[in-house]
């Protein structure tokens, strides 16, 4: 896959072709691209290039604006993304179509609509054959959805350490006693755990056992079975959050009086309204409320970002229940995403994925600021940088969200105050409009970059 | 000279990028994975076998017995598709 001429194509090889020519003979595909569910590929004459690299056919992509990995995506984005995965399967399988792989890094959101995007992965059936992505789908899917599901542990953490995902064996280790008597861990956790166990153990048996099994092969509704389980079992799977979010009721117990939100919301529908916006980053989205505005202002798209993973899930269930062109993503942006994998280029830092037409940051700095203890002309540095034109919230020391911060830690943030931030966003950028929107002194600047 | 290296300098030469490092895409399906399938897909297989069988019983009870119009979108359409694949 590669970017020419500023658009997105990937070349298939003769092999690769002739899989491309049968999947695209059975017609599912139309549909799929037509519903959404998967990446519109089509098939384009550029004989030069495709002379020059030998390969038989050359497939444009559409450009998505903004890529994301399952350890940024909420439970309920990893779930989505499982259960298109398993659908997708499934609708081809019974076109005799196999995936050749189940690899989570194969789906992204258009807006709040997970997106399979791997052509490649599509070949033909083969009679009696197994379900080869069965462990990784474990891996990346399934496992880390137990995870939230069983423990109340978020999954982005430990899947952006291990980026193939959990594997049965360390997650069967956690998982509470009681839970074994379900038949389904049983079968998908702690089977699998045993049988690695075993393999390491005694290699020459398990490699001899599973020969055998290989030989009499997995009939077609056995293959579909296990996959209906999986989806049966998936679609109920809900997070078990133990203990409270500090920002998940945020929209409800924010400090705001109704006037002055008012006067917010005014103040960024105008911002997104006069800017005409293509892709809008909003950081510290919170539940999303002002990436619903700045969708509804006119903003094409808005790619939210969100510390708190309970905030975070509204977000996404705010934005499929809207069906609204916002992905809410899991983001720490004192540690952002890092590029990672093969030679630290199979996937990509935060910073290294583009950067947006605008940005909002609505309560956002102080979190930084004074919760990370991240100098605030540097904080106002970065975030201008993501953007030429946005709305960054300035929240003064007295307001009584920072008072709450500083509480019960020594205040050593006398180069934090009003004067600083706006020399700070002068520094970079003009300030198109200024306005005090709290009674306590909260602040919204409208910056465009010179 | 491999494929992926020719694809590399054809793009270095007229200006485009390669996204990430030209991996080849393969899979190892975790040890044992076979096994288990291989034991869950009978009961899983045998499942779907009877709820596809129940579903044409219902359908063919409704239409034969009761007289019932037969639903355009049809549930069990999809799932008996599978079994007895209908020419295209």
């Amino acid at each position: 896959m590669f970017e020419y001429d500023g658009r997105i194509l990937r070349s298939l090889s003769h092999r690769a072709s002739d899989d491309f020519e049968f999947v695209l003979q059975k017609g599912f595909l139309t549909r799929w691209v037509a519903n959404g569910s998967f990446v519109s590929a089509t098939e384009i004459e550029l004989p030069e290039l495709s002379e020059h690299l030998g390969c038989e056919t050359i497939v444009e992509h559409q450009r998505l604006p903004f890529i994301s990995y399952p350890y940024e995506w909420s439970f309920g984005m990893l779930k989505a993304a499982a259960l298109l995965h398993l659908d997708l399967q499934m609708d081809a399988l019974e076109h005799d179509v196999a995936f050749s792989d189940a690899s989570a890094y194969n789906i992204q959101f258009d807006g709040s609509a997970p997106l399979f995007i791997d052509l490649l992965s599509l070949r033909p059936y083969r009679n009696g054959e197994y379900w080869l992505g069965y462990g990784q789908f474990c891996e990346q899917f399934l496992n880390p959805l137990l995870l939230r599901a069983y423990l109340g542990v978020p999954h982005n953490a430990w899947f952006r350490g291990s980026l193939e995902g959990i594997p049965a064996g360390e997650l069967g280790r956690m998982l509470p006693a009681r839970s074994r008597l379900s038949w389904r861990v049983l079968v998908h956790v702690i089977g699998p755990a045993r049988m690695q166990a075993a393999a390491l153990s005694n290699q020459g048996a398990v490699a001899k056992a599973e020969k055998r099994m290989t030989s009499r092969g997995l009939s077609k509704l056995g293959y579909l079975g296990i996959m209906e389980q999986l989806r049966n079992w998936i679609a109920k799977l809900t997070p078990r959050d133990v203990g409270q979010s500090t920002w998940g009721d945020y929209s409800e117990t924010h400090t705001y009086g109704t006037e002055e939100m008012e006067a917010k919301k005014r103040f960024v529908a105008e911002f997104i309204e006069r800017i005409g916006a293509k892709l809008v980053g909003d950081f510290g989205c919170n539940t999303g409320a002002f990436s619903e505005l700045a969708c509804r202002a006119g903003a094409e798209r808005v790619i939210g970002f969100e510390y708190d993973r309970v905030a975070l899930e509204k977000a996404y269930q705010r934005a499929v229940a809207g069906n609204l062109k916002i992905t809410p993503l899991y983001l720490d942006a004192a540690n952002p995403s890092p590029s990672q994998g093969w030679r630290q280029s199979e996937r990509l830092g935060f910073e290294q994925r583009g950067t947006f037409d605008a940005i909002l940051a609505l309560a956002f700095e102080h979190h930084l600021a004074i919760g990370r203890n991240i100098p605030l002309p540097d904080v106002v540095a970065w975030l201008v940088c993501q953007a030429p034109r946005g709305v960054i919230e300035f929240v003064q020391k007295d307001d009584t969200t920072v008072k709450q911060m500083l509480a019960l830690r020594e205040d050593i943030f006398d180069a934090y105050s009003q004067d600083v931030f706006e020399q700070a966003l002068a520094n970079h950028a003009r300030i198109e409009k200024a306005q005090k929107i709290s009674r306590e002194g909260r602040m919204l600047y409208w910056y465009e970059r010179e | 000279m491999t494929y992926g290296k020719w694809l590399a300098i054809f793009l270095a030469l007229t200006g485009g990028t390669v996204y990430g490092p030209q991996v080849q895409a393969y899979l190892d399906p975790v040890t044992g994975s076979m096994l288990i399938q291989g034991l869950i897909g009978v009961i899983a297989g045998t499942a779907v076998a009877i709820k596809l069988y129940w579903r044409r019983l219902t359908a063919w009870y409704a239409r034969v017995v009761r007289k019932e119009p037969v639903p355009e979108d049809s549930s069990a359409a999809t799932v008996s598709d599978t079994a007895a694949p209908e020419e295209e």
